[in-house]
């Protein structure tokens, strides 16, 4: 029992992470980004690679080039796109998405990439009669970690108040002196670093790494994005955490009607744009910047 | 040298052209206000002034150097600010959040805190509130609060459009008392209005738009001539100049 | 706006009917796809493909082109399509063999391909309807999003529902056409449809409301009342392209309609151009090529003295820089949004 829920918990943090970071994205350029997939595929892909040169090394290096990613993704492609509608930007990120996917295939290849990234997370911890998994502690540790990180710099840094501000309003924080590059950059930098944290936890439970690695989660991270209400960090971490640890207790206690989850999941998806387009728990509405 | 001098400007949305000929000349610590009806084009003449609307033609000069180009993230930083119609708060952050927004604008990086301090002794009701979610203020003092945010970039220029917008006619004395108290410490000001005596009783310069052109300049005395201001405001006979 | 995937400079071109919008598409698709289908079996096969692929181009381009709403999920309806046709024909024997949680009446039913091709197109249109009387209340992103939710929504319950289909297996021994000629035919067709429709007063009136946001809310929910018909018009196109496509492998499963081909298909349109039935014929003729073309060097190619073997992966590659290529440089695709048109007829 106590296993069930740090498990949920776990997928819980696991998928506010991803959310948060197409959230962060989103709001200051209202770009769904379908590519954050392989912002987390790239990550799992270079902790593999390197994994040799000692954990600490091949963390620094996966987190670092997949916030070059990130950068290079903006640079080379959204930066061109500021004035296209969200539509246009959506088939674009669909675009880069394949594109980082068949480059994966070209570069290492179309099967799994195994390794062991850290072994000692696959263990269990006993207490007397309980026994719980390691991974599940070090991923929920890892997510407050992170997320409290986030949250402060978000609430009390000056480029986070930048950033909830070109979230809520690009025009006039424009007008005010904030520089829309820098602060785009910014956010396409953290959603990289909260991508290869993701990758890590990933790949430490999966101990293999394919081409399509990061497309599932992003697709449900993106449900969480929606319901938590677009535009809204807060909302996006919370829509992230809810989807993630609402489909591991449906893992665990629905048996085998749990392939439907998926249906569920996307037309409560469908139903809150319809219903309440600016989120379950954000009170704010989707708006389209002119 | 004049602070601002802008000269046949053009600018619209896209395809469609708002403005044809905007020509406006103003000297350092100048008040001067711009009226015209609805949809004659007063707003995209300030927004392709602080670089927000894009200029197809005309110079636009800030203290000799043209600035039609540049980004309204670096016109701000010369020193030429920009309230939007509409006050265009942050309604989810707080009061104090919004004006350290403003400081981003600023050309010097110290004596932050001070600036912020100076300006919030303008508008005392704002001290009060300082850690209010700004949503949750008045209409009137959100207007305020939108000025004080503009104030703390310490512009040379500050463009306000539309300040009185539904506003009630107490608060409306309040905020244009604040304008005079701005402009007797040097800051120079332009006032987008669409009632013409309000602006008039404090401007010294008065420009008229209509159907996207500046039409007539009037001054403090005309505010008595209803048949010139009419005439002016509503093109009925000669344009005057 | 300068990124504009579906411009409105372009409107005015096709509000007239002319015989060469029409006929010169048809004449390029007739001609390219006899000649590709005589040079050996295997073209001809790729031709019939290519062939299903260019209807559910145009699907897409009937509900993109003309109402501006982007659709990730008009993928779900080929499926609808490929599983109805493919149930509808496959021996009454082989479902009884295979597909043995079948419910009863589907098990028994059994008919021929082109029966089974109208019973496709009306499920797919069926339901096209009923989704988009919800889809098409969104524009912009949240339709964007909520028509992806759609694919997921029916990739889901297609991949596991063994009552309505084969679940995650394969569904085999679906009958094939016999001729190229009758892909060739069923596309001539479909681009009559799109067209006519296209340029209809129903077709310009939803272009129009594209052009002027206020023009459209005045309208407001007749303009709802026109995506919704397009969008069932979009769904059973492409439920045609679904059935094609099981008649042209002889086999389809789910998976055979999910993200690879969404995205393949929504390429072909953007490369080619969104606004123009000449557009979705020339990028659904350029993507394939393209991908022949680079096939060829995949399996190695001797120039000279020297063998170039490009790794596998590399068309999808290129396809998706392509892509993002004409989305930022030529948004309006290679044919720049336009009809077909001859160059010594042109008039402006």
């Amino acid at each position: 029992m106590i296993q069930t829920i740090l498990d949920a918990l776990s997928y819980g943090g696991l998928y506010g992470l991803a959310a948060l970071g197409i959230g962060l994205v989103f709001g200051v350029m209202r770009l769904v980004n379908f590519a954050h997939g392989e912002l987390i595929a790239i990550g799992a892909y270079l902790l593999i690679v390197t994994i040799d040169l000692g954990l600490p090394i091949s963390i620094g290096i996966a987190v670092t080039g997949t916030a070059i990613l990130a950068l290079l993704m903006e640079f080379s492609v959204f930066k061109r796109l500021r004035l296209a509608e969200p539509s246009v930007l959506l088939i674009a990120s669909f675009g880069v998405s394949v594109f980082l996917q068949r480059l994966y295939e070209v570069i290492f290849g179309a099967l799994p990439l195994s390794g062991q990234i850290a072994p000692w997370m696959t263990g269990v911890i006993e207490f007397g009669d309980t026994t719980i998994t390691r991974g599940s502690v070090v991923t929920i540790g890892l997510a407050l970690v992170l997320l409290g990180g986030m949250w402060f710099f978000i609430e009390k840094t000056t480029l986070g108040l930048q950033i909830r501000a070109a979230s809520s309003d690009f025009h006039t924080a424009r007008l005010l002196g904030v520089r829309s590059n820098r602060v785009i950059g910014a956010a396409f930098v953290f959603s990289g670093v909260l991508a290869a944290a993701v990758a890590f936890v990933l790949v430490t439970q999966r101990g293999s790494v394919d081409p399509l690695f990061g497309v599932n989660i992003t697709i449900l991270a993106l449900v969480g994005t929606v319901i938590g209400g677009l535009g809204s960090l807060q909302g996006a971490a919370l829509g992230g955490f809810a989807v993630g640890t609402t489909i591991s207790l449906l893992n665990s206690f629905l048996g085998n009607y749990r392939i439907y989850t998926y249906t569920w999941l996307f037309i409560l998806v469908i139903i809150v744009l319809l219903v309440r387009p600016g989120g379950l728990i954000s009170n704010k509405a989707v708006k389209e910047r002119v | 040298m004049s602070l601002l001098n802008v000269k046949g400007l053009q600018a619209g949305y896209g395809k469609v052209h708002v403005l044809f000929d905007g020509n406006i000349n103003v000297e350092s610590g100048e008040l001067v206000g711009i009226v015209g009806p609805n949809g004659a084009g007063k707003s995209t003449f300030l927004g392709a002034i602080a670089g927000a609307v894009k200029a197809s033609h005309g110079t636009i000069e800030f203290e000799g150097e043209s600035i039609r180009s540049k980004n309204p993230e670096d016109i701000v930083r010369l020193g030429l600010a920009l309230v939007p119609e509409g006050r265009a708060i942050f309604t989810d952050l707080t009061v104090n959040e919004n004006l350290r927004l403003g400081l981003t604008g600023r050309r010097e990086k110290s004596g932050a805190q001070k600036a912020i301090e100076e300006v919030i002794d303008l508008f005392p009701v704002l001290t009060t509130h300082r850690n209010y979610q700004a949503g949750l203020l008045s209409g009137g003092q959100q207007q305020q609060l939108a000025i004080a945010r503009a104030l703390v970039s310490e512009p040379k220029l500050l463009m306000l459009d539309e300040p009185s917008l539904g506003l009630s006619p107490t608060v409306i004395q309040d905020v244009f008392g604040v304008l005079s108290r701005i402009q007797e410490k040097g800051t120079a000001i332009i006032v987008v209005e669409q009632r013409a005596h309000l602006v008039m009783s404090i401007a010294a310069r008065t420009l008229v738009i209509r159907e996207g052109q500046v039409r007539a300049t009037l001054s403090r005395e005309d505010t008595q001539d209803e048949a010139k201001l009419a005439a002016a405001y509503f093109g009925t006979g000669e344009d005057l100049e | 706006m300068s990124n504009d995937l579906l411009p409105s400079s372009q409107l005015p071109g096709v509000t007239r009917f002319q015989w060469q919008q029409l006929l010169g598409p048809i004449f390029v698709v007739v001609i390219v796809a006899y000649a590709a289908s005589s040079v050996s079996a295997s073209f001809a096969f790729l031709t019939e493909g290519t062939l299903a692929l260019l209807v559910m181009v145009l699907a897409l381009q009937v509900l993109i082109g003309n109402s501006g709403v982007l659709s990730f999920g008009q993928a779900a309806f080929a499926m609808v399509g490929g599983f109805a046709s493919g149930l509808l024909t496959v021996p009454v024997r082989i479902k009884e063999n295979v597909l043995d949680e079948l419910w009863e009446p589907l098990k028994m039913v059994n008919m021929g391909i082109y029966p089974s091709l109208v019973i496709a197109v009306a499920i797919g249109a069926f339901l096209a309807f009923i989704t988009g009387l919800f889809l098409m209340r969104l524009s912009g992103l949240a339709a964007g999003i909520a028509t992806f939710a759609l694919l997921m929504v029916a990739d889901n319950v297609l991949f596991n529902w063994r009552l309505i289909g084969p679940g995650p297996q394969v569904m085999p021994q679906v009958p094939k056409f016999d001729f190229i000629d009758e892909s060739i035919a069923i596309a001539v067709l479909t681009m009559f449809v799109v067209y006519l429709i296209g340029i209809s007063r129903r077709g310009r009136l939803l272009r129009a409301t594209r052009e002027d946001a206020l023009a459209a809310r005045a309208l407001g929910a007749s303009i709802w009342r026109l995506r919704v018909l397009f969008f069932t018009v979009s769904g059973g196109i492409a439920a045609l392209s679904g059935a094609m496509y099981a008649h042209h492998a002889g086999a389809v499963s789910a998976r055979d309609f999910y993200l690879g081909f969404t995205f393949t298909t929504l390429a072909m349109l953007v490369i080619g151009g969104a606004s123009s039935v000449w557009g979705a014929v020339v990028g659904t003729i350029l993507v394939t090529a393209i991908g022949q073309v680079l096939l060829v060097f995949e399996g190695g190619v001797t120039l000279g003295s020297i063998e170039f073997t490009l790794p596998n992966g590399v068309r999808g590659l290129v396809i998706a820089a392509a892509l993002v290529v004409i989305l930022i440089w030529r948004p309006r695709g290679v044919t720049g949004g336009k009809e077909f048109r001859l160059p010594f007829l042109s008039r402006t």
